[in-house]
């Protein structure tokens, strides 16, 4: 009975400890620690004026885009470019550039060129903000505005 | 206390009444768990292997960034062959686990290479969280009795310990969900606050769909239809908050075992077919735990289901009390004088 009694106690500890570290690391209150999570997933809602940076690539392997492209929307040339892993390292990258952030713009960029710019030779790119209403955006393809955060050139591998 | 005793008389308003059936049923139930521990250890195996299938070139060839604290032991070794041992360990574990479940070190075995290959995953600049769910109940798991289970089955303190392991597993879940369905609740109840658009407006949906879709230019199977159709989406959001936030509730409640665990693996579908995010690996887990949970009743009984909806529940029971109060009452009573009889 009392190996019973341990065991609910036990887990009764293991559920309140969980939510108490899950509530603790909610949107940085203090950091994520692995492998607890608060489970925060989709809780807003985007609003009809978002904002998000964005990857343009200009040139491939030495040849120009005219025009130039996001990079997702190159994903023969770079699959893995088109992944929720590459999108959260350009937004972390597009806010330390915004941010005047140079340490980790290069620790960034150590990691994001050649594991999702990589295979198709010398890529130059720019870091863009970009602002946009998610309907329209998707309907249309149109964005309220842009701007130009960076510039940088991966020499490949 | 007395705050805790409501507390405990609500959540576990489903337990059965009746104890004639209580040690047969607990027997089943027993009998049904120490199948599904090596059931998901089998799936475990899948679980690692379509991750290693698609991965392990990138993780061997790119340098970690950020190494979480359970790989920072790769700093200090070969990276190359410290990488490889973790696909084995990950590799290994769950075979071992599988054949000789009975044993907690090779239980222990499978949570250690679960978090290496979830840590090594996450070591690339973003916590990947597709894995933390599978490596919650792997830790669980290793509580569970060492030893020959087939013995320990005659025994009904054994077999007490063992499911309450189990269900602390498919309560962690399930509060994971919680977690989730009360954020959205913060988050909806902030924008409408802030009189901006929140999870309350029925175009919400449609929002949430066309920023994920754009964030990987991806596309999904029926995500073009809400976007089309953006009011679709509001009853669906909504259905989802309320299943999210209640999980734990339904963890205590057996009867609910199996709509939760349906209506969570509908959701996980939801996510794959409309905002195109495949958190296969939990869609699998709760499909496992909760629709084949040990503890759902042998038949299962709708109204029992709609009575112990949580909130919904007591609403349908206040209707139906002031709609066929009589009835209902003599039936009832009928019911536990038979019950007492038999």
């Amino acid at each position: 009975m009392r190996t019973y009694r341990r065991l609910q106690q036990a887990i009764a500890a293991l559920l309140v400890l969980y939510a108490v570290l899950g509530v603790l690391t909610w949107r940085g209150i203090m950091p994520e620690v692995f492998p607890v999570y608060s489970w925060d997933l989709f809780s807003t809602i985007p609003s009809p004026v978002e904002r998000d940076m964005g990857l343009r690539i200009t040139s491939v392997g030495g040849q120009p885009l005219n025009p130039p492209v996001y990079v997702q929307q190159l994903s023969t040339v770079f699959p893995r470019a088109a992944t929720i892993d590459a999108f959260v390292t350009i937004q972390s990258l597009g806010a330390a550039a915004r941010d005047h952030n140079d340490t980790e713009v290069e620790k960034l960029r150590g990691y994001l060129e050649p594991t999702f710019l990589g295979g198709a030779g010398a890529v130059e790119y720019k870091v863009i903000e970009r602002r946009f209403d998610p309907l329209r955006r998707w309907q249309t393809g149109e964005l309220l505005d842009e701007k130009t955060l960076a510039s940088f050139r991966f020499p490949g591998r | 206390m007395k705050a805790l005793r409501l507390l405990r008389r609500w959540l576990y308003r489903s337990v059965a009444d009746d104890t004639a059936d209580i040690i047969a049923r607990q027997r089943a139930a027993y009998q049904q768990a120490a199948f599904l521990v090596p059931m998901l250890y089998v799936v475990t195996l899948y679980v690692v292997m379509s991750w290693l299938t698609f991965w392990w070139q990138q993780w061997l060839d790119a340098p970690a960034p950020t190494l979480l604290w359970p790989v920072a032991w790769l700093r200090w070794t070969d990276a190359h062959a410290g990488v490889y041992f973790i696909y084995m360990l990950a590799m290994a574990a769950p075979i071992l686990a599988m054949l000789m479940p009975q044993h907690r070190w090779t239980r222990a075995l499978v949570f250690l290479g679960l978090l290496e290959m979830a840590a090594l995953a996450s070591s690339f600049g973003k916590i990947n969280h597709s894995l933390h769910a599978w490596t919650s109940v792997a830790f669980v798991f290793i509580f569970l009795p060492n030893g020959y289970w087939e013995r320990r089955a005659d025994s009904i303190r054994e077999r007490q310990l063992f499911l309450t392991t189990f269900w602390g597993a498919q309560a962690l879940i399930c509060l994971f969900y919680t977690l989730s369905g009360i954020w959205k609740l913060y988050g909806a109840f902030q924008q409408l606050f802030a009189g901006e658009m929140s999870a309350f407006h029925p175009d919400a949906l449609a929002y949430q769909i066309a920023t994920r879709l754009m964030e990987t230019n991806s596309q999904s199977m029926l995500g073009p239809v809400i976007l089309a159709h953006p009011w679709v989406g509001g009853p669906l959001l909504w259905g989802a908050m309320y299943i999210e936030t209640f999980a734990l509730v339904a963890a205590f409640r057996p009867s609910l075992h199996r709509l939760w665990g349906i209506s969570l693996m509908l959701l996980h579908l939801g996510n794959i077919l409309l905002l195109s995010i495949p958190f296969l690996e939990s869609m699998t887990l709760v499909s496992l735990i909760l629709i084949f949970s040990p503890f759902r009743p042998p038949v299962t009984n709708p109204r029992a289901v709609l009575r112990d909806l949580p909130i919904l529940g007591l609403l349908l029971r206040a209707i139906s009390t002031t709609t066929s109060l009589p009835n209902t009452r003599v039936a009832t009573e009928a019911q536990r004088t038979q019950r007492r009889r038999g």
